[in-house]
């Protein structure tokens, strides 16, 4: 199973790459988006490497440790946390920022919030 | 109305039988757990359309590229019970919120359904579950009450993958939505042409869908 995970991709996953990335993709439609996902090509659009977490998901939870998601519109801090959550813990070789060093969860998310800014940055 | 997600829905193998849910937002390790234990099964399957989809991959980069186009993704995980009662993932589902409507003649905004995936219930009986649960009408769901709570009145929206061929609009029919004629213009952010795979549910038919499935909630 692990080489399902760990497919080399083209480049690595600096912060400048991944942005120059995301607003490739956003330059496309979302039918577009999910025809490259369909046909197996975007991974090498997308250059993030997911690595395995810190701590292995649980294949089986109790009911009682699962957070209902809430139905109506997130809050702000709430749509932070959530895109916060969905970033790999840990990424390619090669960022400027050197992410394979990143020994703490606050350095992990450090990256994600410069990933959003520089994002924003590059709308402007 | 406003709505809660599914709690329950029926066992494929025995409708008599209400299967309990969990819905919860979803993280980078739900999308890790999902491309390692159900994505070697996918992409045995051609004629599965998210065969070579790695969430791993996608829910990051789904919530950035929206984040440019300055709207919001809402990705969700669907769990259901193995049969010593803990539960496992089941589906996942990355929503849009706030998407233009596919029947241009209604100026209204909808939930977009981008990304949808159920677990083979072959896989999740080899994992101890004897009642996987029905869920296409619950990831349908789940969208339209996204979409009640936020003011849009239960509209969704779709693309029925090609790959998925005839089965998945068939399945999508069956599912009550309505399907956009191939002759219908699409709204301007879809920059393709309509190839007749596109689904979607207008405010009365969202509401007549999820009034159905409000026992179970």
């Amino acid at each position: 199973m692990k080489e399902f995970m760990n497919l080399e991709l083209s480049g690595p996953a600096t912060l400048t790459a991944v942005v120059q990335a995301v607003l490739q993709l956003a330059a496309q439609d979302e039918t577009q988006i999910m025809g490259l996902a369909s046909s197996g090509k975007f991974r090498r659009a997308f250059p993030f490497r997911p690595s395995a977490p810190e701590r292995e998901p649980t294949d089986y939870v109790s009911g009682d440790e699962l957070v209902q998601a809430s139905p109506g519109p997130l809050s702000a801090a709430q749509r932070a946390t959530l895109i916060q959550s969905s970033m790999p813990a840990q990424r390619a070789q090669g960022s400027e920022q050197h992410p394979q060093s990143m020994q703490h969860e606050s350095e992990q998310a450090a990256f994600g919030t410069d990933l959003v800014r520089a994002l924003y940055e590059n709308q402007k | 109305m406003a709505r809660n997600f599914i709690r329950f829905a029926r066992s494929r193998a025995n409708p008599a039988v209400q299967v309990p849910l969990r819905i919860t937002d979803m993280s980078a390790a739900d999308a890790w757990w999902w491309d390692t234990n159900m994505g070697p099964h996918h992409v045995r399957k051609p004629q599965r359309a998210d065969r070579w989809w790695t969430w791993s991959v996608l829910l990051p980069a789904c919530h950035l590229i929206q984040l440019a186009k300055h709207r919001y993704c809402r990705p969700l995980v669907v769990w259901a019970p193995i049969d010593d009662g803990r539960f496992m993932r089941v589906a996942m589902s990355i929503q849009i919120e706030r998407y233009p409507h596919l029947d241009i003649a209604d100026p209204s905004d909808e939930c977009f359904i981008w990304f949808i995936s159920a677990a083979e219930p072959q896989v999740l009986t080899q994992h101890g579950m004897s009642n996987p649960p029905s869920l296409g009408r619950v990831l349908l769901d789940n969208a339209m009450v996204l979409s009640f709570h936020d003011g849009l009145e239960g509209r969704i929206g779709l693309h029925a993958a090609p790959p998925g061929g005839n089965d998945l609009l068939n399945l999508y029919r069956r599912c009550g939505l309505l399907q956009l004629p191939s002759s219908a213009a699409l709204p301007g952010d879809i920059r393709r042409s309509n190839d007749g795979r596109f689904f979607y549910t207008d405010a009365d038919t969202a509401e007549r869908l999820c009034l159905s499935l409000d026992a179970d909630r």
